[in-house]
C-alpha cells in the first residue's frame, strides 16, 4: 500500500528530528563573547520592509552616479587599457534591448554592441571601453532603467556569460547577478542568468531566429525538459514571459539561476484563473483536492494550466492567461485515491462502483442518529484491499469516527472517543 | 520565573510559552535561551536546511539564528506569533548564508552525499530521506513542507510568511508531497 501525505510529512518530521544537531553549547558561547555576526532582526512581521527602501533609493542613486561616471571617465580607462585586446568572455544583456559586451582577460571592455534597435538607444553614446564590466553593465541597466525597459509588466534581465574558462564566467555571472539584482529592486525587478561555452549548432540557431546566443541558450534549455515545445514559437516570447516559464516549469539546468520575480501583470493571475475555472465546472473551491496551478504555453499562447480533482474526477483546465478564457478542459473519472496509491486504472474503474460521498455521510447520519454536528470530514481510503470512507465529525467534546465501505455502504466501524 | 522544559508541560498554548521564553530573554536568561532552542531547534533546523540544502551551513544558519534571538529579544514585540519571528530569523539568517557563499542551485552531488554520510551523527537512513526528499523538489517546495510538516503552520500561516497566496502555497505544497512520496517509494524507505 502507499505512502499517505501524513506519512510522508511524518517521515520527513521523524528525519529532521533525528538529524538535528546539538549546538547549543556554542551558541552560549557566541551569546557570552558575542562573536560572529548578527543579523539584523525584524522588529515586527510589519516592519519588515522597511529597511529595504531605504536599501532601494541608495541603489538607485549609486546606479545614477556609476552611468556618469562611465560617461565622464570612459575615455581614460579606454587609454590604460588599449594594447590588451584579446576576447576573453562575452557578456550579454537581454531585456527587449539586446547588448553584447567582449571583455578581456582582467574584465575590461573591449566593445560593446547593440544586437537590436532598442540596443543602440540604451547605448546611446556612452564610451565603454576600458571600462570595468561591473561599471559597464551597471551603466547599462541604468540606461534600460531610464528609458522605462525594466518596468512593472516585463520586469525581467536576461544575463549571459560566455567564456572557456568556467570557473571565471560563473563568477562573474554571480557577481554581476548580485549587482544588477541590487540595481533593480527599485522596479521589483527580475534577473535570470547562466554560464554559457561556445556552441556552433546553438549559435546557427540564434542567428536562423534572429534572437541574441544567450536568448536562444534560453530557449533551448526549457525545450530540453519540454519536448513538446517549438524553438520557433519560444524565441518569438519575450524575456520576461521565458524567464516566467522557466520558474513556473520548476526547471533546473546547470548555471541558471534566477533572482526576484517575472512580472506576472500582464496576465490575470492564478487566483483569478482558478475563479474562471471553479465557474465554468460549477464547483466551491472549499470542495477540490490536489490542486496544481502552472503557467504554461500552448499553441503560441501563455496559459495556466489548473489541475484538480472533485467528487473523484480529475479536472484539467488551460485558461489563456491575457484574456482568462477558457481554451481547453478535460475531466477524467478517477478516485482520490489514485493520486495516493498510483494504482491508476484499477482504481478508476473501481470509483465507478463507489457510493458517493453524500450517501456515505446520510448512512452515518443514520446510524448515529446524528444530524447536528461540527467539523465533518470525510476521506477516500484504501485499507486491506478494500475501500472505505472515513467519516470523522465531533458534537461537543466528543469525536465520532466512522469507517463506511465504499462499496456497500456498510458501516464496518464506529468509535467515539474524547 | 522558572519555565517548564517543554511547552507540553506548561499547560498553555505554545506561543504563549515561547512569548514568555522570549520576554525572559530579553532579561539575559540563558536558561529560557536553551528552553526554547530545545522546543523549536527542529523546525529552525529544517527550515534553514530546506533553504541552504547542506547539513553544514544548516547547523551554521541554526546557530546564528539563536544567538540572534539572544541579543534581539528586547525587540521582539508581541503579536502572537512567536514562531514566525524566530523563523523570520532562521529565514533572513540563511538567506545571509547563501548570498556569501553566492550559490543557491548549484549544489553538487557530492555535498548532497554529504547530508547522507556526515559521521558525526548515527542514523543513515534519516539522513538519506532528508536528502533524497530535498533533492526531489525546490527549494521553495521545500520551504513550505518543512513549514508544515516541521514546524506545523497552517497553510495560511506559511502563506502569511512566505508572502505567497494560500492557492499558491497549497497548490505547491500539494505537488511537493506527490514527489515526495514518489521518491520515498522508489528509495524504499516507507513508514513502518
Amino acid at each position: 500500500m502507499s505512502m499517505r501525505s501524513e506519512e510522508v510529512e511524518a517521515k520527513l518530521k521523524d528525519a529532521v528530528e533525528k538529524t538535528t544537531p546539538d549546538v547549543f553549547e556554542k551558541i552560549l558561547e557566541r551569546c557570552d563573547g558575542h562573536q560572529g555576526v548578527v543579523y539584523a532582526v525584524p522588529q515586527n512581521m510589519a516592519e519588515q520592509a522597511r529597511p529595504r527602501k531605504r536599501k532601494r533609493r541608495i541603489a538607485h542613486v549609486a546606479a545614477s552616479l556609476a552611468a556618469a561616471l562611465v560617461l565622464a571617465l570612459g575615455g581614460v580607462f579606454a587609454y590604460n587599457t588599449l594594447s590588451n585586446n584579446s576576447v576573453d568572455m562575452l557578456v550579454m544583456l537581454d531585456v527587449n534591448p539586446s547588448i553584447e559586451i567582449k571583455l578581456n582577460k582582467n574584465a575590461r571592455v573591449i566593445e560593446a554592441n547593440a544586437r537590436n534597435q532598442e540596443g543602440i538607444q540604451i547605448l546611446d553614446n556612452m564610451d565603454l571601453k576600458g571600462t570595468h564590466i561591473d561599471v559597464a553593465v551597471n551603466a547599462l541597466v541604468g540606461s534600460m532603467l531610464k528609458y522605462g525597459y525594466i518596468k512593472e509588466s516585463t520586469n525581467s534581465i536576461l544575463l549571459s556569460v560566455e567564456g572557456m574558462d568556467t570557473d571565471k564566467t560563473a563568477t562573474l555571472q554571480k557577481n554581476l547577478m548580485d549587482s544588477i539584482g541590487l540595481q533593480i529592486t527599485s522596479a521589483n525587478g527580475a534577473v535570470i542568468s547562466q554560464n554559457l561555452t561556445a556552441d556552433a549548432a546553438l549559435q546557427k540557431l540564434a542567428d536562423d531566429h534572429n534572437v541574441s546566443y544567450g536568448k536562444a541558450a534560453l530557449v533551448q534549455k526549457i525545450i530540453d525538459q519540454n519536448s513538446h515545445l517549438a524553438f520557433a514559437d519560444l524565441a518569438k516570447l519575450s524575456i520576461n514571459e521565458l524567464n516566467l516559464l522557466f520558474a513556473s516549469k520548476h526547471i533546473e539546468a546547470a548555471g541558471v539561476e534566477q533572482q526576484g520575480s517575472a512580472s506576472d501583470a500582464n496576465y490575470i493571475g492564478e487566483e483569478k484563473a482558478l475563479q474562471k475555472v471553479l465557474a465554468h465546472a460549477g464547483i466551491e473551491q472549499t470542495n477540490i483536492q490536489y490542486l496544481t496551478m502552472e503557467l504554461d504555453f500552448e499553441d503560441g499562447l501563455i496559459v495556466y494550466d489548473i489541475e484538480f480533482t472533485y467528487n473523484f474526477v480529475e479536472y484539467e483546465y488551460e485558461v489563456n492567461a491575457v484574456d482568462g478564457n477558457i481554451i481547453g478542459s478535460s475531466q477524467e473519472k478517477a478516485d482520490s485515491t489514485t493520486a495516493q496509491d498510483g494504482t491508476g486504472s484499477q482504481s478508476a474503474q473501481a470509483s465507478e462502483r463507489f457510493i458517493s460521498e453524500a450517501k456515505a455521510i446520510e448512512i452515518v447520519e443514520a446510524h448515529s442518529g446524528i444530524r447536528t454536528y461540527e467539523h465533518l470530514t470525510i476521506e477516500l481510503d484504501k485499507d486491506d484491499g478494500t475501500y472505505i470512507y472515513e467519516v470523522e465529525f465531533h458534537v461537543g467534546d466528543k469525536e465520532y469516527d466512522y469507517e463506511v465501505d465504499a462499496v456497500t455502504g456498510a458501516v464496518i466501524s464506529a468509535e467515539i472517543g474524547d | 520565573m522558572q519555565l517548564p522544559a517543554l511547552a507540553s508541560e506548561a499547560q498553555i498554548k505554545p506561543e504563549v510559552f515561547y512569548e514568555t521564553c522570549i520576554r525572559n530573554i530579553a532579561n539575559g536568561d540563558k536558561n529560557a535561551l536553551g528552553v526554547l532552542y530545545e522546543n523549536t531547534k527542529t523546525a529552525v533546523y529544517g527550515f534553514a536546511l530546506s533553504i541552504v540544502r547542506n547539513s553544514q551551513d544548516a547547523e551554521d544558519v541554526l546557530q546564528d539564528t539563536f544567538v540572534s534571538i539572544y541579543t534581539a529579544a528586547h525587540s521582539y514585540k508581541s503579536l502572537g506569533k512567536p514562531m514566525a519571528w524566530i523563523l523570520t530569523i532562521a529565514r533572513n539568517s540563511a538567506l545571509m548564508k547563501l548570498r556569501r557563499k553566492k550559490h543557491i542551485a548549484d549544489i553538487s552531488d557530492i555535498e548532497w552525499n554529504a547530508i547522507a554520510d556526515d559521521p558525526a551523527h548515527v542514523s543513515s537512513e534519516e539522513r538519506l530521506v532528508l536528502a533524497t526528499a530535498l533533492r526531489a523538489i525546490t527549494p521553495e517546495e521545500g520551504q513550505i513542507v518543512m513549514l508544515h510538516a516541521v514546524a506545523g503552520f497552517k497553510h495560511r500561516e506559511i502563506a502569511e510568511l512566505l508572502s505567497l497566496s494560500l492557492s499558491t502555497v497549497l497548490s505547491k505544497y500539494n505537488r511537493a508531497l506527490k514527489k515526495l512520496k514518489k521518491v520515498l517509494e522508489v528509495n524504499n524507505v516507507h513508514a513502518q
